[in-house]
C-alpha cells in the first residue's frame, strides 16, 4: 500500500518547512519512527519520522526546498 | 443577610478582642470539624507571634497544630496536599509580606489545582495572612497585600475590619471548600467588640457590610481603613455629615451591588484603602460603578496610600503616610462640600 | 480436597515468583514506549498542541518504583509525566483524549499533557512548574498520618528540580516530621536544555537527601528490578513509620526536553552508548534468558500493545471539547 509522507504542521500557524536533507535514499527499508529526513520549521530543526513500515518508494521534494505544509515529499511503499 | 436565626434567648455574645476573635473562630471549627488543622510559624505554643492563636494547641494538641518551618512556599504547597487529601487546613502566614514568598503556591498552585484536574478534587484551605501597618514594622513588614491576589479566578478572598468580622469571616473562609485567603490587619489585633459567638455570625460568601448607614456620602474601606472611616463618620454626623460606611468583608467576590446601591442613593463616592491606588481595588470599585452608569453628584474620591513614599520605620513618619482619621474626614467633607 | 501428591518432574525449574510480575512490567514498558511515540506522531499531526515532554528510555524508573506502590497510596509527578500516569493504570485512551484537549480526557481536557491527574488512582497532580510537587506529596503523606491511615505518598521528579528551593523545604519538612513520603529523582543528565553539571553543584543527587535528614540511594534507573527492589524498601520504610527516602534513578531521555527539542547539545555517542541498556530490552533479554517470555512471544506482545495503543489514540480523537459551561465546574467547589 502506498502511503504519503507530507510536510507537518509542527507548531499552531506554521504555513511552511523547508527539506534540509534526505536521510533515507529511494529503495532503503525504513522503520516506523526511524527518521526520514530533517525539516527545518519557524522553530527548531526536528527529524520526520516513517508512520510505517515499509519501503521509501519516491522522493517528491528535494533538500533544500521550501514546501507549503500538507504537501506530499515523499511515498513509503508498505508490506500491507 | 445572616445564614442562621439564633434563638433569642442563647445569644452567646461576647466582647473580645480581635485576636481573640480569631482564636475563637479557629477553635469554633476545629471543634466542629476533625479535618480542620492549624499550622504555620509559631503557632504552637507561642499560640502565634500575635496571639491570634492562644489556647488552640492546649485544647486541641500536637497532631492538629503543626509548627513548620521558615519556608512559607514549602508549608502552603504541604497545605495544599493535605486539603486534597481528608484535611482542612489553615495556615497563618506571619506576615502579609511574606506571601509572595509562597508565590508559586498561592498564584499557580491553590486557585487553580481543582481546574487543572478537570474538577476532580476540592482544595478546603483557608491562609490567614496578618498585615498592615502602624506597628512601626518598616516597609518589609507593614503591606496589608490585599489586592495582591485577586486577579485569580479560583481564589477567594476576605478582610477582617472588626472581632465580629474576624471571627464570622474566618468561620466561613474555613467551611468553603475553595481556597480563601482572609486578611487580619495588626492594628487591630486589640480592637475590642462585640461578637456573637456561635454559627450565626458566619459571613455569606461576596456579602459587604453596611456597618454605619447614611444619605449623604458612601465610604467604602477594608481593615484598619473601616475601622477608621467609621470613627471619621462619627466625628463628622456631628458636622450634618452623614456618611454610609461600607466594610467590603469580600474583595473576591467583591460586592459590587452592595456599593451601587448606596452610590445611587448618596451620589457620592469615597474609597478608602491602605494600599496605593493604582490597580487595587478601590480603582476596581469607582471603575465598575461607572460601567454601571451611576451618575456622581461629585467625582470619586479615593483615600489612598502615597505613590511616592513608602512606608517608613519612624513613627512620625509612618503615621503621615497611613491614612489617618483626619485625613479621612476632610476627603469625605470634600466631597459633601 | 486431596493435597497434589503427583509426582513432579525434578528437572523442571522451579516457577520464578517474580515471573508473572514481571510480564505485566514489561508489557507496561511497551505501553509507555508506545504512547510516548504515538505522542510525537499526533504532534506532528497538529492533534497534540503546545508542547508536550516524552521519556522514551526512562520507562523502567516509572514502572519499577510505582509497582511499590499499593492501591491507596498517593502520587505526584511532574510534567514529563505521561509515563508515571500510565504505569500508575491510567488508560491510553483517557490519557489520549486529555493530550487532544477533548472531554473524555482525564481532566476534560483542560489540564493537557503537563497535567494528567487522576483522583481514583492516587495520581494527586501533576506539576508544569517545578516546585510544588514535592511539598504537595509531603501534605499527603501527613494528612494520612495525622489520620492514621497507613498510606505513602510517593514524589517524581527530574534532576533539574532538584535545585529549587520547595525540594529543600518539603525534604527538611518531610525528616522533621518522618512523612511516609518516598522522593524518587529521575536523573536524566539534563535540565531542560543543560547537561546536569552547569546548573547543579553536585554530580549524585542523592547527596541531597543527607542536607535534608533522610537517606540517599541511587540505583540503575535502566534496570526495572533493581528500581522495584530500591523503591519497594523505601516504601516499607515510609509505611512503617521510619521517615523517607530519597532514590535517585540514574537514566537517559530518548528525547529532546520538549517536542520541538531535537536536543542537539547532547554529544556525539551518548544517546547510542545509553540505547544499548534500553530498559525494555534489558528487562527482554532477562525474561528470555530465563525462560519466562521467548524473543518471539515479547514480538508478538509489541505488536498488540501497538495496536491496542494506536487503537486507544484513535478513539480518544473521535471524543468531543467540554463546553465552556462545563468548564465553569471546574474553578470553584459546587
Amino acid at each position: 500500500m502506498r502511503v504519503e509522507v507530507k510536510m507537518p504542521s509542527v507548531s499552531a500557524g506554521m504555513e511552511s518547512g523547508i527539506v534540509v536533507s534526505w536521510l533515507k535514499a529511494v529503495g532503503d527499508t525504513v522503520e516506523r519512527g526511524e527518521a526520514l529526513a530533517e525539516i527545518e520549521t519557524d522553530k527548531a530543526t526536528l527529524d520526520l519520522e516513517a508512520r510505517v513500515a515499509g519501503t521509501l518508494s519516491e522522493i517528491l521534494t528535494d533538500a533544500g526546498q521550501e514546501v507549503p505544509v500538507g504537501t506530499v515529499i515523499a511515498t513509503v511503499e508498505t508490506d500491507e | 443577610m445572616q445564614t442562621e436565626a439564633r434563638p433569642a434567648q442563647t445569644a452567646p455574645t461576647v466582647e473580645m478582642t480581635y485576636r481573640e476573635a480569631v482564636a475563637a473562630a479557629i477553635m469554633d471549627e476545629m471543634a466542629a470539624d476533625p479535618a480542620v488543622i492549624l499550622m504555620g510559624e509559631d503557632v504552637g505554643a507561642s499560640g502565634g507571634v500575635f496571639k491570634t492563636n492562644e489556647g488552640v494547641v492546649e485544647r486541641f494538641g500536637e497532631a492538629r497544630v503543626l509548627n513548620t518551618p521558615i519556608c512559607e512556599n514549602g508549608f502552603l504547597g504541604v497545605a495544599l496536599g493535605m486539603a486534597v487529601t481528608g484535611l482542612r487546613p489553615v495556615v497563618e502566614i506571619m506576615f502579609s509580606d511574606f506571601l509572595p514568598t509562597a508565590g508559586d503556591a498561592i498564584v499557580n498552585e491553590l486557585p487553580k489545582f481543582r481546574f487543572m484536574s478537570g474538577g476532580q478534587t476540592r482544595v478546603p484551605i483557608t491562609v490567614r495572612a496578618i498585615g498592615g501597618g502602624t506597628g512601626r514594622f518598616g516597609t518589609q513588614h507593614s503591606a496589608t497585600g490585599e489586592s495582591w491576589y485577586l486577579q485569580l479566578p479560583g481564589l477567594k478572598v476576605a478582610a477582617a475590619a472588626s472581632p465580629s468580622a474576624a471571627y464570622g469571616l474566618l468561620r466561613a473562609a474555613i467551611r468553603e471548600d475553595d481556597p480563601v485567603l482572609v486578611f487580619e490587619h495588626k492594628g487591630l489585633l486589640l480592637r475590642r467588640g462585640a461578637v456573637v459567638r456561635d454559627a450565626s455570625s458566619i459571613r455569606e460568601v461576596g456579602r459587604a457590610a453596611v456597618v454605619r448607614s447614611g444619605s449623604d456620602v458612601t465610604v467604602v474601606a477594608t481593615l484598619l481603613m473601616a475601622d477608621r472611616a467609621l470613627t471619621a463618620a462619627e466625628q463628622l454626623s456631628q458636622e450634618g455629615i452623614d456618611a454610609e460606611v461600607i466594610d467590603l468583608q469580600w474583595l473576591r467576590p467583591l460586592d459590587f451591588d452592595a456599593v451601587e446601591r448606596s452610590v445611587r442613593r448618596t451620589g457620592r463616592l469615597v474609597v478608602v484603602e491602605e494600599q496605593v491606588h493604582l490597580a487595587g481595588w478601590g480603582a476596581t470599585v469607582i471603575s465598575e460603578l461607572a460601567m454601571r452608569g451611576v451618575q456622581f453628584a461629585r467625582p470619586p474620591r479615593a483615600v489612598s496610600l502615597p505613590d511616592d513614599v513608602l512606608v517608613p520605620y519612624s513613627p512620625a513618619l509612618e503615621d503621615q503616610v497611613i491614612p489617618s482619621v483626619d485625613a479621612i474626614a476632610t476627603t469625605i467633607r470634600e466631597t459633601c462640600g | 480436597m486431596t493435597p497434589n501428591t503427583s509426582d513432579q518432574s525434578v528437572t523442571a525449574a522451579p516457577p520464578h515468583p517474580a515471573a508473572d510480575g514481571r510480564i505485566a512490567w514489561y508489557r507496561r514498558m511497551l505501553e509507555i514506549r508506545a504512547f510516548e511515540d504515538r505522542v510525537q506522531e499526533l504532534f506532528m499531526d497538529g492533534l497534540v498542541e503546545g508542547t508536550t515532554h516524552l521519556c522514551q528510555g526512562q520507562e523502567a524508573v516509572s514502572v519499577g518504583a510505582i509497582n511499590a506502590l499499593g492501591a491507596d497510596d498517593y502520587l505526584t509527578i511532574t510534567y514529563r509525566g505521561h509515563g508515571q500516569a500510565l504505569a500508575r493504570g491510567m488508560s491510553p485512551e483517557a490519557a489520549f483524549a486529555e493530550l487532544m484537549g477533548r472531554a473524555d480526557g482525564c481532566c476534560h481536557g483542560v489540564g493537557g499533557s503537563m497535567h494528567l491527574t487522576d483522583f481514583s488512582r492516587g495520581l494527586i497532580g501533576s506539576f508544569a512548574i517545578i516546585g510544588a510537587s514535592f511539598s504537595v506529596a509531603v501534605g499527603a503523606a501527613m494528612a494520612a498520618k495525622l489520620q492514621g491511615r497507613p498510606v505513602v505518598a510517593m514524589a517524581f521528579c527530574g534532576d533539574g528540580a532538584t535545585n529549587i528551593g520547595t525540594f529543600h523545604e518539603a525534604l527538611n519538612m518531610a525528616s522533621l516530621w518522618k512523612a511516609p513520603v518516598v522522593f524518587v529523582v529521575e536523573n536524566n543528565l539534563y535540565g531542560e536544555y543543560s547537561p546536569l553539571r552547569s546548573t547543579t553543584s553536585v554530580d549524585d543527587l542523592a547527596d541531597r537527601a543527607k542536607a535534608n535528614g533522610m537517606p540517599g540511594v541511587i540505583v540503575d534507573g535502566q534496570d526495572i528490578v533493581a528500581v522495584h527492589e530500591t523503591a519497594t524498601a523505601a516504601v516499607a520504610r515510609a509505611r512503617s513509620g521510619k521517615g523517607p527516602t530519597l532514590i535517585e534513578a540514574k537514566t537517559y531521555r530518548y528525547r529532546g526536553h520538549s517536542r520541538t527539542d531535537p536536543a542537539a547539545y547532547r554529544p556525539a555517542g551518548e544517546l547510542d552508548a545509553w540505547k544499548k541498556r534500553d530498559p525494555i530490552a534489558l528487562l527482554g533479554a532477562t525474561l528470555a534468558a530465563e525462560q519466562v517470555l521467548s524473543a518471539e512471544d515479547q514480538k508478538a506482545l509489541a505488536r498488540d500493545v501497538q495496536k491496542s495503543v494506536d487503537a486507544a489514540s484513535e478513539k480518544a480523537a473521535t471524543s468531543r471539547v467540554a463546553t465552556m459551561e462545563e468548564m465553569r465546574h471546574f474553578v470553584y467547589a459546587d
